[in-house]
């Protein structure tokens, strides 16, 4: 990253994805942006010590994920973020055009509620970072300080603990994608 | 209950994918979050590296600063004042050669930094690491095979009985040489030879290679009987690879702050660097510590033996008397009650039972002993 623009191309082009993958993984939009300021200004400050490339993205998010957990861990009660989110959800219902695009929408935000934020933290943190994010395996990895065999196995508990989820089961079967 | 029996695993990514990218669609963005986040960079936006940067952008005031030096100051004069810190001193340069260079003004802000950065270079092995499996130290990674081989942690406990009355200490220094001649070392001991019933515990640390021979020879050991043994394996090779790559992640982002560190050129830069610096280093020793623990654990087996004196003929012990059944044992064990009751009364009252009833014995004396004696006398 060098000159003068390049912050600004760089938080306007990745801040969109950062900020949601932050609410997904820390369950409130406060912290969530509080988050993604942090790591969007530590990754700057260190840029001359982040890998070229394709190391750039699993940096910002390593550091995303650290303001993130320590956000969970040490300010908010769990059960507040849930309400929190949920309501941050319901909020965005009444926007929505017509009864049907409503409620398909509404299932989907009740199936991801639930299922997501059913995960534990070490599980719902690759599974966002892998199916919204879209970092591969190894920059989750790096991202989580992980090894990649730690991440695939995390990402087949998460798996096998979502296919078993009944709302989940409700979307496919909607979706056409249920046995 | 946990089968995917009602999604297809193939269809589970996709799943996902989609009704993540749906939810996250929801999510509003708040607006003017990135003119806050561009704010908040302030002069940094326009600054080329980390070193350009005013100290102001770190936040970090020129007080704390000042006081930081200070209390830095002081423990440096505390730890070039202990002794053996010039051994110390002298092997952190020569072991931070191949590091990244930290600048001089780093160095003498941060002498921790240089310290700990030889502590990762030499390993911080206890002094039994001379174990081929501690040969792995070279910068906080695993090193070849020694790290790739399987770590079984073996431990051992052998219960024998000295046969000779008096030779417990003898058996004790023999299992001393069997350790030491195993290149080992004896862990704790306590003897006890004086006692009534000599006995003792001693718990050695032998080479895993000679794990084996070793057990054997205990088990064999002249003038004892193996009373029992038990032993155990634990393989903790998946926790020791966990750590080794935990060790190989927090080196290398380690490392990248040294770099960062090597082009800082300002307090301010330098003690926001340190402070992430700080906390890599003290992860990477945690993880480091657990690490040679486990490989310490490894490479010397643990063997705990436990030493008992046969116990000599007993003297013919004086023979019980037969207990007597039916009225005369209700009669003993009445008469050993009563007995057992009065030394307990007597025992728990002091000497204040004894004096009631002395005075008691002399109230009957006068009362009624008197006038009779008085009578006769007449």
């Amino acid at each position: 990253m060098r000159g003068d623009d390049e912050l600004a191309s760089w938080v306007r082009d990745g801040y969109a994805r950062a900020y949601r993958s932050a609410v997904l993984i820390c369950r409130n939009p406060a912290d969530a942006e509080e988050a993604v300021q942090d790591a969007f200004l530590r990754a700057w400050r260190f840029r001359d010590a982040l890998p070229d490339g394709d190391g750039r993205e699993p940096w910002l998010y390593r550091v995303l994920v650290n303001s993130c957990y320590s956000k969970l861990r040490r300010e908010i009660p769990r059960r507040d973020r849930e309400g929190e989110l949920s309501h941050a959800h319901a909020d965005r219902h009444g926007e929505l055009d017509g009864p049907e695009q409503l409620a398909e929408h509404a299932l989907i935000a009740d199936a991801v509620a639930d299922s997501i934020a059913g995960l534990p933290d070490q599980l719902r943190i690759p599974v966002v970072l892998r199916y919204f994010t879209g970092l591969s395996e190894r920059e989750i990895a790096l991202a989580i300080r992980r090894r990649p065999g730690t991440v695939k196995s995390r990402l087949h508990e998460a798996r096998r603990r979502l296919a078993a989820d009944p709302s989940l089961s409700a979307l496919a079967t909607d979706m056409g994608m249920a046995r | 209950m946990n089968d995917h029996s009602t999604v297809d695993d193939e269809h589970i990514d996709a799943l996902l994918e989609q009704v993540l990218r749906d939810a996250a669609a929801r999510i509003d963005v708040p607006s003017g979050a990135v003119d806050r986040v561009l704010t908040a960079a302030g002069p940094a936006r326009h600054a080329m590296s980390i070193r350009s940067q005013p100290a102001r952008a770190y936040g970090r005031p020129l007080a704390v600063a000042a006081s930081l030096a200070a209390v830095i100051a002081l423990v440096v004069g505390v730890v070039a004042s202990a002794p053996g810190s010039h051994t110390s001193s002298d092997k952190a340069s020569s072991g931070g050669a191949a590091a990244p260079s930290v600048p001089a003004d780093a160095q003498r802000l941060f002498p921790k930094t240089a310290e700990q950065q030889r502590g990762f270079q030499v390993g911080a092995s206890p002094p039994t690491s001379s174990a081929p499996s501690h040969a792995s130290g070279g910068a906080g990674g695993p090193s070849g095979g020694a790290a790739d081989a399987a770590k079984i942690v073996r431990t051992a406990s052998v219960q024998l009985e000295v046969e000779q009355r008096g030779a417990l200490r003898q058996t004790s220094d023999r299992v001393r040489a069997i350790a030491l001649g195993a290149g080992g070392y004896v862990s704790t001991s306590e003897v006890q030879a004086e006692s009534s019933a000599p006995s003792g515990s001693i718990t050695i640390r032998v080479p895993v290679g000679a794990y084996d021979t070793v057990v054997n020879q205990l088990t064999a050991l002249k003038g004892t009987k193996l009373l029992g043994s038990a032993e155990s394996g634990r393989d903790v090779t998946a926790s020791y690879t966990d750590l080794q790559a935990q060790i190989t992640a927090l080196t290398g982002e380690r490392d990248s702050l040294l770099v960062v560190l090597s082009k800082a050129q300002n307090i301010g830069d330098i003690l926001a660097v340190h402070d992430r610096l700080v906390a890599v280093e003290t992860s990477l020793d945690q993880v480091q510590g657990q690490a040679n623990l486990l490989a310490d654990q490894a490479a010397m087996s643990s063997i705990a033996i436990s030493l008992a004196e046969k116990a000599p003929a007993a003297p013919a012990a004086p023979k019980p008397k037969h207990h007597a059944g039916g009225l005369a044992g209700a009669w003993s064990d009445a008469r050993h009650g009563f007995a057992h009751a009065t030394e307990s009364i007597v025992a728990h009252s002091g000497g204040t039972i004894v004096v009631v009833l002395a005075l008691l014995a002399l109230v009957f004396l006068v009362r009624y002993l008197y006038p009779v004696l008085r009578r006769g006398l007449l």
